[in-house]
């Protein structure tokens, strides 16, 4: 099997299994939340249902990977339906997890307090550091762009694109997430240490942001037909991290706590 | 800190700007000093945006905050308000009150006293 071959059948897996990997990274998350709060979380019914139409498809998308001539443009469909097919099942198992996830959420209480001090983000991790994953991303980019600019005869540059856009996706993403952990509803009892979630959040985006463009930049001028073995190994590095970090971000609105929300009146 | 409680029987507006005017008189939060957006207000306390909004606007229709929009709400370093309305308003609230404490069954001077007790927990903010 040569490496281009194990890199069709790596991507496809990696298609079919991201349904069922971003779940267990939200249910984990749910899960921790609620064990925070005294309460805890049952798998649900539906996780189950997902597995099963995981490994279902996993079987032709990889007997596909694995007999379609690479690298095949036909992979776009595979891996596509690959993922289509786990991702409805995936879809209710989020929406499952998001009802269960509720108690822990939300306090019902005829009674609240609030405090008014005004929140910013600035007040749990200084704009100093704030700038590092902005800084990071602009110069990776200007020098992403400033290297694909010189021609290169065996260059791909779709793949490496992805990943350098995808540093300004998760920057977006997870200073979206800062924010709403900083200035987002709090109860009166709430003893979860913000500081602690904001700066592992910036931890986070900052090794998202890293780990992105360092993909980008790393498989720019590779050879694939020569290291197509690096390439898929790099790709799936980029690939697997990027899943993470999409699924950390989707599980952000299932912590933190608030009162059951007041009907507009 | 602010305190509403759903079980009240008023509405929500009134409860939060009985607070803040509470908090605002009492020191708690000092003249010129930044209050909560409202976002934020109304996501600590799970009512809609659109009431602390408007228990923000009364408040600055009553001289106590400055709204800007897109800077938030600023308390005043001196409140605008009419002395002599509110002397007059005061008046009629606690002509109310004495009423209800001596229907209560409370004597003169239990009345005084429970003034005198519920004033000491406010700073002076007379204007110089």
């Amino acid at each position: 099997m040569t490496g281009s071959v194990l890199a069709q059948l790596a991507s496809a897996l990696l298609s079919v299994a991201t349904p069922l990997l971003v779940a267990a990274i939200v249910l984990r998350v749910a899960r921790a939340h609620a064990t925070s709060v005294g309460l805890g979380l049952a798998t649900p019914r539906s996780f189950r249902g997902l597995t099963r139409v995981t490994l279902l498809t996993a079987l032709p998308a990889g007997v596909a990977a694995a007999t379609l001539p690479a690298p095949s443009p036909w992979m776009f469909l595979v891996g596509g339906l690959g993922f289509a097919i786990p991702a409805v099942a995936g879809w209710r198992v989020l929406s499952d997890i998001d009802r269960a996830s509720l108690p822990a959420r939300e306090l019902s209480s005829s009674s609240r307090t609030a405090s008014l001090t005004p929140r910013h983000a600035h007040h749990y991790l200084p704009w100093t550091w704030r700038v590092l994953p902005y800084g990071l991303t602009l110069g990776g980019i200007i020098a992403f762009v400033m290297r694909a600019a010189t021609p290169l005869p065996h260059r791909q540059l779709l793949v490496p694109a992805v990943f350098a856009f995808a540093s300004t996706m998760f920057v977006l993403l997870y200073e979206t997430w800062i924010q709403q952990v900083a200035t987002g509803p709090a109860v009166s009892d709430d003893t979860h240490d913000r500081t602690r979630l904001v700066r592992r959040i910036f931890f986070a985006e900052t090794a998202l942001v890293i780990t992105s463009l360092g993909v980008a930049h790393a498989v720019l001028d590779l050879n694939w037909t020569t290291n197509d073995a690096l390439a898929a190994g790099l790709c799936l590095v980029g690939g697997a991290a990027g899943i993470a970090g999409c699924a950390l971000a989707l599980a952000s609105g299932l912590i933190g706590r608030r009162y059951q929300p007041v009907p507009r009146t | 800190m602010i305190r509403i409680d759903l079980n009240d029987g008023r509405p929500l507006e009134d409860q939060i700007a009985a607070g803040l005017r509470h908090a605002i008189a009492q020191g708690g939060v000092g003249p010129g000093k930044d209050l909560p957006s409202v976002r934020q207000l109304a996501g600590d306390l799970g009512v809609h945006w659109n009431t602390v909004a408007r228990a923000y606007r009364r408040l600055a229709d009553e001289g106590l905050l400055t709204v800007r929009r897109g800077r938030g709400a600023v308390t005043r370093d001196q409140p605008r308000t009419n002395v002599r309305m509110t002397r007059a308003t005061l008046r009629d609230r606690l002509a109310e009150s004495v009423a209800a404490g001596l229907l209560g069954g409370l004597s003169r001077k239990d009345i005084a006293e429970t003034f005198k007790e519920a004033l000491a927990n406010f700073g002076d903010r007379t204007r110089s």
